[in-house]
């Protein structure tokens, strides 16, 4: 069930943002029962050392336990350019190289810009990044950001926050067959843990969803709920799933059944 | 009187500021934040010979939880 990002290799196949938590514990605990072992963080402008509360110590203290690794993204870039910069203050801040890039094109569906995402990654690639481009499921502009030198693609499953699941499973499929060998997570628009499962038995390697979680009536069980359907799902897929028939096809033989009527 | 910024808010100017001194003069432990300045990063080890202009605008961040 183990796959490799970038050379490391995981366990666990959900990868867990950590913003929207009731609180720090809610967040510790459901970071543990999610059994993630990549947690997304994100940054932001401050005047004062204000306090958060102990929520990034929290996602810190997560990390030690499960031994795993932060994922900075780039939330709330709108050019290539300004993600760049981002990139590089991220990367100083987590001493890490993985940077989850985000650069959005539309305020109403955050939806990203193929064009400046594509350029802020092939730069980010010659800055020494390792670069989880958040996209959408346009096959063109995955082959695009690969070119780039992008070795996973994280294409939408529907908009950020939305919790609409898999809008366009046809376009993930696409995805699965024409690139075949590359690391896909869908990350957004996952709200319940069916639309986790579907994915995964598509084939998709791997998930990353916030809101579903930190959102839930009880985040710690709905992060339970997730790490169980992920891995269902992505078992479900290694098992092979049988062919869909549009008529019923008897389960029963009735081959040489005896007929007690007629 | 001459000014800068931080993250917008504006700031006296004065000669010879660097970024390293402007972060200073903010209360804030050189880990706590990145910094940028006029959008462009300044890393850590460069921020004592980088020069704060009249007019510029610095950029200090901070992590936070994210999705």
């Amino acid at each position: 069930m183990s796959f490799t990002l970038y050379g490391r290799t995981l366990s666990s196949r959900f990868l867990l943002g950590t913003a929207g938590y009731p609180s720090p514990e809610v967040l510790r605990q459901a970071v543990r029962a999610s059994g993630a072992q990549v947690l997304t963080v994100g940054l932001k402008r401050t005047l004062a050392a204000a306090g958060d509360n102990g929520f990034v110590a929290a996602v810190r203290d997560a990390l030690r336990e499960t031994g795993g690794q932060l994922l900075p993204n780039t939330a709330g870039c709108r050019s290539a350019r300004e993600a760049i910069t981002l990139a590089h203050m991220a990367r100083e801040l987590y001493d890490t190289a993985w940077i989850k890039l985000e650069v959005v094109g539309d305020e109403y569906t955050l939806q990203p810009d193929p064009w400046e995402l594509v350029a802020a990654a092939e730069q980010l690639v010659r800055d020494g990044f390792q670069v989880f481009p958040y996209c959408t499921d346009d096959l063109i502009t995955c082959r695009r950001l690969l070119d780039a030198g992008c070795e996973l693609l994280m294409p939408w499953g529907a908009p950020i926050g939305s919790g609409q699941g898999l809008l366009n499973p046809f376009a993930l499929r696409t995805l699965r067959a024409r690139l075949p060998g590359v690391p896909l997570i869908v990350d957004a628009g996952i709200g319940a843990p069916s639309h986790a499962a579907q994915a995964m038995e598509l084939g998709i390697d791997a998930v990353l969803l916030n809101s579903a979680v930190a959102q839930a009536g009880d985040p710690v069980r709905m992060a339970a709920a997730f790490g169980q359907a992920i891995a269902a799902g992505r078992l479900g897929f290694e098992a092979g799933v049988m062919a869909r028939q549009d008529m019923a096809v008897a389960s029963t033989p009735v081959d040489g059944r005896p007929f007690l009527i007629g | 009187m001459s000014e800068f910024t931080v993250n917008h808010a504006p700031r006296p100017w004065r000669e010879g500021l660097t970024v390293a001194a402007a972060l200073a003069d903010e209360g804030r432990a050189p880990e706590s934040v990145a910094t940028a300045l006029n959008g462009a990063f300044v890393p850590r080890a460069r921020r004592a010979d980088t020069p704060v202009q009249p007019g510029d605008e610095l950029t200090l961040i901070q992590p936070i939880t994210g999705g």
